[in-house]
């Protein structure tokens, strides 16, 4: 194993928790928004997904989709692949994330 | 006193706004960082983590002394509340998931900072959408 390989690692599964918990906190807001509309949403949401359980959940999914990538990128072609991988789809996945929050307040 | 930690939580979120721009600019190139540059950047991250802490300390009082009166003189101010908070996570997640990148990322990693560089130009533009919404509806209405 070269000697650059696992920083290498431990910075991939940076990026991708980043954007797992993003998205992961976005699709939490969607299902607290199904089946209900304006202000019976607020109610049902508060309901569904109390705010502290919410965040300490997007963090579960942001810690374990760094845990998962880092396991996965074990070799040298993977981390290439998963960093071109990242270099296209980081800011359209981040701001597909910020597009959810609007439309799941 | 809730009065002055709202204060203080929105000026510590308008400084992680600006602070944000820093790692973004200096990673933009992909260059290796400074020693300087990562104490820098480990500062604009826990200024960011500050804010969302400050956030997280008032928010019992908002939910008890403000919400219900903040949707009844403008439930899209109310609405727009919750989604300030949920893009001060997006902010708050990029930024640290970016500084952890950004600092383990050995020297010939340029793509890697390159990549940390544009998640924290999001986690900016994250955290200057949640100021100025926290603005707004700090003026419609407050503690």
């Amino acid at each position: 194993m070269k000697p650059d390989l696992p920083r290498r690692r431990a910075a991939v599964a940076g990026l991708v928790a980043a954007i797992a918990g993003s998205l992961g906190y976005a699709c939490e807001r969607g299902y607290a928004h199904i089946g209900a509309s304006d202000m019976v949403t607020i109610v049902i949401r508060e309901q569904r997904v109390n705010f502290y359980l919410a965040l300490a959940i997007a963090l579960f999914i942001a810690v374990l989709a760094g845990l998962v990538t880092a396991e996965l990128a074990s070799s040298e072609a993977r981390l290439a692949a998963l960093e071109r991988a990242l270099e296209r789809l980081v800011l359209p996945l981040l701001g597909l994330a910020v597009v959810l929050m609007f439309y799941w307040p | 006193m809730m009065r002055l930690l709202e204060s203080v939580h929105g000026h510590v979120g308008v400084l992680a706004m600006a602070a944000l721009l820093h790692p973004a600019l200096i990673l933009w190139s992909g260059r290796p960082l400074s020693r300087n540059a990562r104490i820098a950047l480990g500062a604009s991250v826990a200024l960011v983590l500050t804010a969302f802490a400050l956030g997280l300390t008032i928010y019992p009082a908002y939910r008890e002394q403000v919400k219900a009166d903040l949707f009844r003189a403008d439930v899209r101010a109310g609405l727009l509340f919750e989604t300030k908070e949920h893009l001060a996570w997006v902010s708050l997640i990029s930024a640290l998931g970016a500084g952890v990148a950004a600092l383990a990322a050995p020297p010939k990693a340029i793509a890697i900072r390159r990549i940390a560089g544009r998640v924290f130009l999001g986690s900016a533009i994250a955290c200057a959408l949640t100021a100025a919404l926290g603005t707004w509806v700090a003026s419609v209405h407050s503690f």
